[in-house]
């Protein structure tokens, strides 16, 4: 893609698109509008400028996701130089060393209770739970990427996203189901 | 199969791949056979898709704001 109207035309027309994506995965990343903003101008930046390196007949949807998600421990690390060094991986492992691991699995949820579920308390769930748990939501759950998409965009082998996503939605489900009991939603069942 | 933990933990994990869309062809009409035939797979399917609505409906989407694609398109021509 070297003629510039041709890249400009593939730019307009692959990738833009995106943007409202690209930019609600970047708010839940960071949790800061600014941020946000920020991250997604610089991963069309960076897209443009790299856009030989697209491969046609890929995802460009996944691809974007992948730069962002590049940019944001990038910046992350500039904000906390001096810090040791620090990525999804090393978020993930302190959460696991945690003690409340354990997590329960068969937490019923039917129709009664989902439909006096408040949005507001889902989305407050989920930006509860540690980024890399948060991230794989956002990334199947919303935006439905496959595992290897998934897998590829963040740079971990496919078994960890199963994994990880399995325990992601069980620690979602937990909180849901605290806020529910609190407020005296049950289920007839 | 529904008192063993076991058994259920590993329908939780089926449903799951299913619903992601990770199972294969062969593996998927396994599958749907199961949630016609076993009681567990249908009702444990059945609350997981309630539960990945509740997520895909409620969930915040934070869009762009009205300038930022304008601001990306214009430093692109700069």
């Amino acid at each position: 893609m070297n003629d510039n109207n041709e890249k400009e035309k593939f730019f307009e027309k692959e990738l833009l698109k995106h943007i409202d994506a690209l930019h609600n995965f970047a708010y839940y990343l960071s949790h800061d509008q600014q941020e946000a903003d920020d991250l997604v101008q610089e991963t069309y930046f960076k897209a443009f400028k790299h856009l030989d390196y697209f491969q046609d007949g890929t995802n460009s949807k996944a691809w974007l996701f992948k730069i962002l998600k590049n940019n944001f421990i990038n910046e992350y690390r500039k904000k906390n130089r001096g810090a040791k060094r620090v990525d999804f991986e090393e978020v993930l492992r302190e959460v696991d060393n945690n003690d409340d691991a354990e997590l329960p699995e068969n937490l019923e949820f039917d129709h009664e209770v989902a439909g006096m579920i408040l949005g507001d308390e889902v989305t407050k769930a989920l930006n509860s739970l540690p980024l890399e748990y948060r991230s794989l939501i956002v990334l199947c759950d919303l935006e439905d990427f496959s595992y290897d998409e998934i897998a590829k965009i963040l740079e971990i082998p496919v078994g960890t996203v199963r994994s990880r996503l399995h325990r992601a939605r069980a620690m979602m489900k937990v909180k849901l189901f605290h806020y529910a009991k609190a407020i005296g939603i049950t289920s007839k069942k | 199969m529904t008192d063993n933990p076991n058994g259920k933990q590993e329908i939780y994990q089926r449903v799951n791949l299913f619903l992601d869309n990770q199972l294969n062809s062969e593996e998927q009409q396994d599958f749907i056979s199961k949630i016609e035939t076993n009681p567990t797979y249908s009702q444990v399917y059945k609350q997981e898709q309630v539960f990945r609505t509740l997520i895909k409906e409620k969930v915040n989407r934070h869009t762009v704001s009205s300038d930022l694609m304008h601001i990306i398109r214009q430093k692109l021509k700069d």
